[in-house]
């Protein structure tokens, strides 16, 4: 049930009789999201529907006077006035029921600590945007793709044949053709294009085998954990699809680049902290590192992350929050698996800087995001940042309209796919081929 | 045709040199009518402008273009039978055989048929064994074979999972593992297979036909009596399916459909029990009619936790296992090929001129069967059915274990032959 129907349930409980309580709460509660309520029946004429709820009724305080003893009627076995109500030790049952379970307090769990744990999770719409995950992640901020990854795309061996026409047709069928109903909702829209795309990169598996050695895995829980300054962060939570791959990613800028970040100097969020919008925990784990997968999987390296902006229409973010979330998941990534091969104490430089990649989209645009992860040293402000080249708000198309928009008896925008840009596709499936190539 | 007769008997001898005449000189130019053709009427209240009103509609069927006749064929809801391609119902396969004209060939199509491997065989060279599978690589298969155990070790081993919730297990373990293993499979055989480099791969995709079998008498009502065509309608929803653009070789001529045996069933449709609602008649392949992949090459399915194996086993049904398998794949195979046909324009009263063909995997993560049907005949209502031998036909296999289970990061027991036959299956090209 809804939580706010239960709440309703508990407040409203002493006063609406049992068999009408469940049907007709939903109908009083108006929740937001999910206007479907469906009409209920209201047979019963007897009693009102839309009473006033009254607050909670809290019991009397019981007083203990230490030194008096209260008189109760527990022994009578009977309710006589003026006597005072019986107390009886807590009962527990002996065994555990799933059904009948109550959480201790907070401070009464084995895992709880003083210091409080920022946890920044999939749902997390963090004010300070990209600018808070920059300083959260000591990372640089390059605008633009590398250049030596635009380049892979310039070859003919690396294009598909018939790339425009293939892409056009992709975005069609996820746009247009895809429901026997007139559009596909963007949830679904912006799913199916993205299979669509992924689909039509993987078709050069012929030309270039490396892309066999990558996996795509759906629902992975990630869990990274490190320390900034004198708080500890974590980053937990299922995000999006991950391409997993056999091989590591080759590093994007060399070491002389990398000793040049050590002059940047991050952009704090004062007065505004560092930590807003986090969730801060008092039970947690130190030292929680996880990728998501066990054992000796035969795909250890993340290659890309993809972000689905529609994915759950209860937490949309903006694009700021939204590219946030795709820097800090990718961050999240590659420190576990620097944590995995170089141990969990901080490094100050790492010897093989770790690439991740990221791509984010809503159906129509796009954010590129290549990570490199160049130190796990992350508490002071100084020394070598990780860096982070983005590419944001690329649009793959202008409209894609099932009927056309006419103003003034004019067309403005035409039935159909408009403003095919396919510079966007090359930039996709140059972060595709990045490694394999 | 009463005026003809009064003349000739009038005028009996002098006709025939006139006869004569007119065939050796003036063939081509017919002598033009005076009067307009005697028809029926259009708006009377008869059997026959009735009948005249029918075939008027499918004249104009049969001259619009393919929208115009999906939307035409389509435009009039009625209340109609629901087919469910998964099914509770007891010897479903039998009813479904009926509905589409369906006849069940256990085993596969020749092409399939171990018999070709076996001649090729052990003593042969084996190289031969993998030529008729993937070309020259044997690494190939071996490279496959590894794929296969990753995935499923992906899924099964490597990946935290919380323990599934009741009923949502096939949903939560095995659904991510069948579309990895899909994907992994058409990227790795497009080189082999030059048609999937243009396949379309949906995932969830809805597939949706509509259609007429049969007739029944109006029990009651202000037509009360009369007859009415049984219409049904499918809704399917596959795991995931490869589109292509060309059209797969069939599997038997059109003719060999001609022996075939359908099993009749005399029993009203709403017995099995199946139930009428109304709503939009949908034909639908996965994608509208625009899209260039427009035939279809597999499907596969999941079988959802209400129908596992396990489960069946439990109610003491466990003979309906294999039923539930045909009937899910008759059902979905035969919506599917029926779309297909019916974007090209073939309907009730234009039946096919080429077998469509399709093929689907039905597993629930253990277990695999695989189906091949070929559609022969889209002309299934009483009046164009009367005289029609084709039938349809469904080949299928019983389900194949793939693999024990999985142990201490390994795959214990995986079976090479279904993975041989996944593969078979999966480079079947025109």
């Amino acid at each position: 049930m809804f939580p706010e129907a239960a709440q309703c349930l508990k407040t409203a409980a002493p006063f609406f009789p049992k068999t009408a309580s469940l049907k007709d709460l939903r109908r009083l509660c108006s929740h937001g999201g999910a206007g479907h309520v469906q009409a209920s029946r209201h047979f019963g004429v007897s009693r009102p529907l839309t009473a006033k709820v009254l607050p909670p009724h809290k019991p009397r305080e019981r007083v203990e006077i230490p030194g008096l003893e209260m008189v109760t009627y527990g022994e009578r076995m009977h309710f006589v006035p003026g006597l005072s109500k019986p107390v009886n030790p807590r009962w527990e049952r002996d065994y555990k029921d799933p059904r009948y379970y109550k959480a201790p307090p907070a401070h009464e769990m084995a895992l709880f600590k003083e210091k409080p744990c920022f946890v920044y999770n999939q749902r997390t719409s963090a004010l300070g945007g990209l600018r808070q995950a920059l300083w959260l992640t000591k990372t640089k901020l390059i605008p633009g793709l590398p250049p030596q990854l635009l380049s892979l795309t310039e070859s003919p061996a690396n294009q598909i044949p018939d790339q425009d026409e293939r892409v056009q047709n992709a975005i069609k069928h996820a746009r247009f053709w895809d429901t026997t109903e007139e559009r596909p909702g963007k949830e679904k829209y912006s799913n199916t294009l993205l299979f669509n795309l992924l689909h039509l990169c993987a078709t050069l598996q012929s030309r270039h085998p490396a892309i066999g050695r990558r996996i795509l895995s759906e629902k992975y829980s990630l869990a990274a954990t490190w320390k900034r300054g004198e708080d500890l962060f974590q980053i937990r939570g299922q995000n999006g699809f991950l391409h997993n791959c056999m091989d590591p990613l080759p590093e994007v800028s060399g070491k002389e680049e990398v000793g040049y970040t050590a002059e940047h100097v991050l952009e704090t969020l004062y007065p505004v902290s560092p930590t807003i919008d986090l969730q801060q925990v008092h039970v947690y784990k130190e030292q929680l590192n996880c990728t998501g997968f066990r054992g000796d999987y035969p795909y250890p390296h993340a290659h890309t992350l993809y972000f689905l902006d529609g994915a759950d229409a209860r937490y949309k973010l903006q694009p700021e929050q939204f590219r946030a979330k795709m820097l800090m998941f990718a961050f999240g990534n590659a420190l576990v698996r620097a944590h995995t091969i170089y141990g969990t104490q901080p490094q100050p430089v790492l010897d093989r800087p770790i690439t991740v990649q990221a791509i984010g989209t809503n159906g129509r645009i796009f954010q590129f995001l290549v990570l490199q992860l160049n130190t796990t040293d992350l508490s002071g402000d100084d020394g070598i940042k990780n860096q982070v080249w983005l590419d944001e708000n690329v649009e793959l198309y202008d409209f894609a309209k099932v009927r056309p928009l006419i103003k003034k008896k004019q067309v403005k925008v035409p039935a159909g796919l408009t403003g095919y840009k396919p510079e966007v596709f090359s930039k996709f499936l140059a972060l595709y081929l990045h490694g394999a190539v | 045709m009463a005026a003809r007769t009064r003349l000739s008997l009038l005028f009996p001898k002098k006709l025939p040199p006139l006869r004569n005449q007119r065939l050796a000189h003036t063939e081509a130019a017919a002598k033009k009518p005076a009067y307009p053709p005697v028809v029926p009427s259009l708006t009377a209240k008869s059997k026959s402008a009735r009948s005249r009103q029918v075939e008027e509609q499918v004249k104009k069927i049969c001259d619009s273009p393919v929208e115009g006749k999906l939307s035409l064929i389509t435009r009039i809801h009625r209340r109609k039978f629901v087919v469910y391609p998964q099914t509770f119902a007891r010897n479903a396969d039998r009813w479904y055989q009926h509905f589409t004209k369906t006849a069940y060939i256990p085993g596969l199509p020749e092409k399939f048929t171990p018999e070709r491997k076996t001649e090729a065989g052990e003593s042969a060279p084996p190289a031969a064994d993998q030529t008729t599978v993937l070309g020259d690589d044997r690494d190939a298969f071996a490279d496959i074979r590894s794929l296969v155990s990753r995935v499923i070790l992906q899924e099964h081993w490597h990946t935290t999972k919380r323990k599934p919730f009741l009923y949502r297990e096939q949903e939560q373990m095995v659904g991510p593992f069948l579309r990895s293993l899909v994907t992994g499979l058409n990227h790795s055989l497009a080189k082999y297979n030059p048609l999937f480099r243009l396949s379309s791969l949906d995932i969830a995709p809805k597939v949706n036909f509509y259609w007429r079998r049969g007739q029944r008498i109006i029990p009651k009502g202000h037509q009360r009596g009369r007859q009415e065509p049984i219409r049904f309608q499918i809704d399917d929803q596959p795991q995931c399916q490869i589109r292509i653009t060309q059209q797969l070789q069939q599997f038997a001529p059109l003719e060999a459909s001609y022996a075939a045996e359908v099993p009749e069933v005399t029993y009203a449709p709403n017995l099995m029990p199946m139930f009428r609602r109304q709503y939009d008649n949908h034909i639908f392949t996965g994608a509208k009619l625009p899209d260039p992949a427009c035939y279809g090459h597999t499907q596969f399915h999941l079988v959802p936790d209400r129908y596992h194996r396990d489960r069946m086993a439990r109610q003491q049904l466990s003979d309906q296992v294999e039923v539930f398998l045909r009937a899910n794949a008759l059902a979905s195979l035969f919506a599917w090929t029926g779309a297909q046909a019916m974007y090209q324009g073939f309907w009730n009263h234009e039946d096919v001129t080429r077998p469509f063909v399709s093929q689907a995997v039905i597993t629930d993560g253990h277990f695999f069967s695989f189906f091949c049907y070929q559609l022969n005949t889209v002309a299934l209502s009483v009046e164009t059915d009367a005289n029609n031998p084709r039938k349809n036909l469904l080949w299928g296999t019983e389900s194949l274990r793939l693999y024990e289970s999985v142990q201490d990061g390994e795959v214990v027991g995986l079976n090479d032959d279904v993975i041989k036959l996944l593969v078979q299956f999966l480079m079947n090209q025109p």
